[in-house]
């Protein structure tokens, strides 16, 4: 955990100076950089694993059935 | 197959984001959550659009390794039909995961969010990926007797 901090709060601060114009920077950093930030970052993200989890399932069970024709 | 699906769900996040977050810009990510009234809540979902799509560009190349190894495998019959039906089944279950989970349970945006009929465009939506589904299981399905193998040997 704290290695994972050493190197996201600096990135975090790279990209409060970089994104946004200098004009609402400060106003868009502060509603991203929330303490909803976690929960966001997890709404967001959710349905990749899932896909993963289905391309990996489906790929199993494939297998299992001997539909893709392996070794034939 | 694993590799079709992989990069038919990023092929369909791509078409999702350029489509309808950006050229259309009917939806962001967390449009419900913030709606984009204004320039801050623009520019807030314009960054969770991006987080997003860079999970999508990952599960993509992802993807692509995957597909490599499969090209170096002779046990593997190089069937046309089975990676169409492998991206539509792809690009289907993405419509499907997404529009379940962000549209329906989570609701954090829909398809078209200041729509008059929003459900009527997230059924589309959701009917649009069955669809991809079913054809892309037809395509798997018929492409079962190939027996091709990479080069055409």
């Amino acid at each position: 955990m704290g290695k994972t901090l050493c190197w996201i709060l600096p990135l975090i601060n790279l990209t409060e100076n970089l994104s946004a114009c200098p004009l609402c920077r400060a106003q868009v950093a502060a509603v991203i950089y929330s303490q909803a930030f976690g929960i966001n970052l997890l709404l967001v993200l959710l349905p990749i694993p899932v896909l993963a989890a289905l391309a990996v399932g489906i790929y199993r069970a494939d297998e299992l059935m001997g539909l893709a024709g392996k070794g034939r | 197959m694993s590799s079709g699906l992989l990069i038919g769900a990023g092929l369909g996040g791509f078409v999702d984001g350029i489509v309808f977050h950006q050229i259309l810009q009917w939806h962001h990510m967390l449009s419900s959550m913030f709606p984009p009234n204004n320039l801050v809540n623009l520019k807030v979902n314009m960054f969770w659009d991006g987080i997003f799509h860079s999970a999508v560009w990952v599960m993509t190349a992802a993807g692509l390794a995957l597909l490599w190894r499969a090209g170096q495998r002779r046990d593997v019959p190089w069937s046309g039909k089975t990676f169409l039906g492998s991206l539509m089944v792809g690009w289907g279950l993405f419509n499907l995961v997404e529009g379940l989970l962000d549209h329906q349970f989570l609701g954090i945006h829909h398809v078209v969010e200041v729509a008059a009929h929003q459900a009527a465009w997230d059924a589309v939506f959701l009917l649009f990926g069955a669809g991809m589904l079913l054809g892309g299981f037809g395509f798997i399905f018929k492409g079962r007797g190939d027996k091709i193998s990479r080069g055409g040997g």
